[in-house]
């Protein structure tokens, strides 16, 4: 019998790995995605030691280490925040968005990210942005 | 959130044992109400059987009507 520390808990206070925001806490909005195996979950509802074996992805290893993620660089030509404490979690959805082809139905498949500040309007044109310098509808 | 053990099942056969032999147990799929509840201390359970890595992922018709969801899938 042990104690056993949600996945956030797990990256922020054991790993030092602050991208990863903490609202809720309760798995509505979405502030603590990252991807386990490239599957978008929500950190806080995700026991660490179920991750044991698998790959965990957060904002901070996002980019290849070169410089920003283009959807990094896009949310920021775009504005696609205000006080910025949804956006590791709205970028990590939005890439997920696009690798899952869901780019067609950005408002659906990016609903379980909530923006307290609603920047939605420019958080979709962020992720349009990639889209179509990514080659268009996928 | 209250102590708990924790165990990751190699087959469906093996995680139904498991959670048969243990009153206080549960099996953790997808999760994501559970471990909510968890937390909460609403659910307490003493062993959680992670089944998240078994082929649980087809849905069959069944006969004379019925779906069966968590079939393992096909190969």
């Amino acid at each position: 019998m042990r104690r056993r520390p949600c996945l956030l808990d797990a990256l922020r206070e054991h790993l030092g790995l602050t991208g990863s925001k903490k609202d809720c806490d309760q798995g509505t909005y979405g502030a603590c995605t990252v991807w386990v195996d490239g599957r978008r979950v929500l950190a806080c509802l995700t026991l660490a030691v179920t991750c044991e074996g698998h790959q965990v992805t957060t904002i901070e290893g996002l980019s290849d280490g070169s410089g920003l993620h283009p959807m990094q660089a896009s949310f920021i030509e775009r504005d696609a925040f205000q006080c910025g404490y949804c956006t590791p979690g709205q970028i990590m959805s939005a890439v997920a968005l696009l690798e899952e082809g869901h780019a067609g139905d950005d408002a659906e498949w990016m609903s379980g990210n909530i923006c307290r500040c609603a920047a939605y309007p420019n958080i979709r044109a962020a992720i349009r942005d990639v889209r179509d310098a990514a080659g268009g509808e996928r | 959130m209250r102590p708990l053990s924790y165990a990751r099942a190699a087959d469906a056969d093996t995680a139904i044992a498991m959670v048969q032999a243990r009153p206080d147990s549960a099996f953790l799929a997808g999760g994501t109400t559970e471990v909510d509840l968890v937390r909460q201390d609403v659910l307490r359970p003493g062993l959680l059987v992670d089944i998240n890595d078994l082929p649980l992922t087809g849905v069959a018709d069944l006969p004379g009507g019925g779906l069966c969801q968590g079939r393992p899938a096909p190969p």
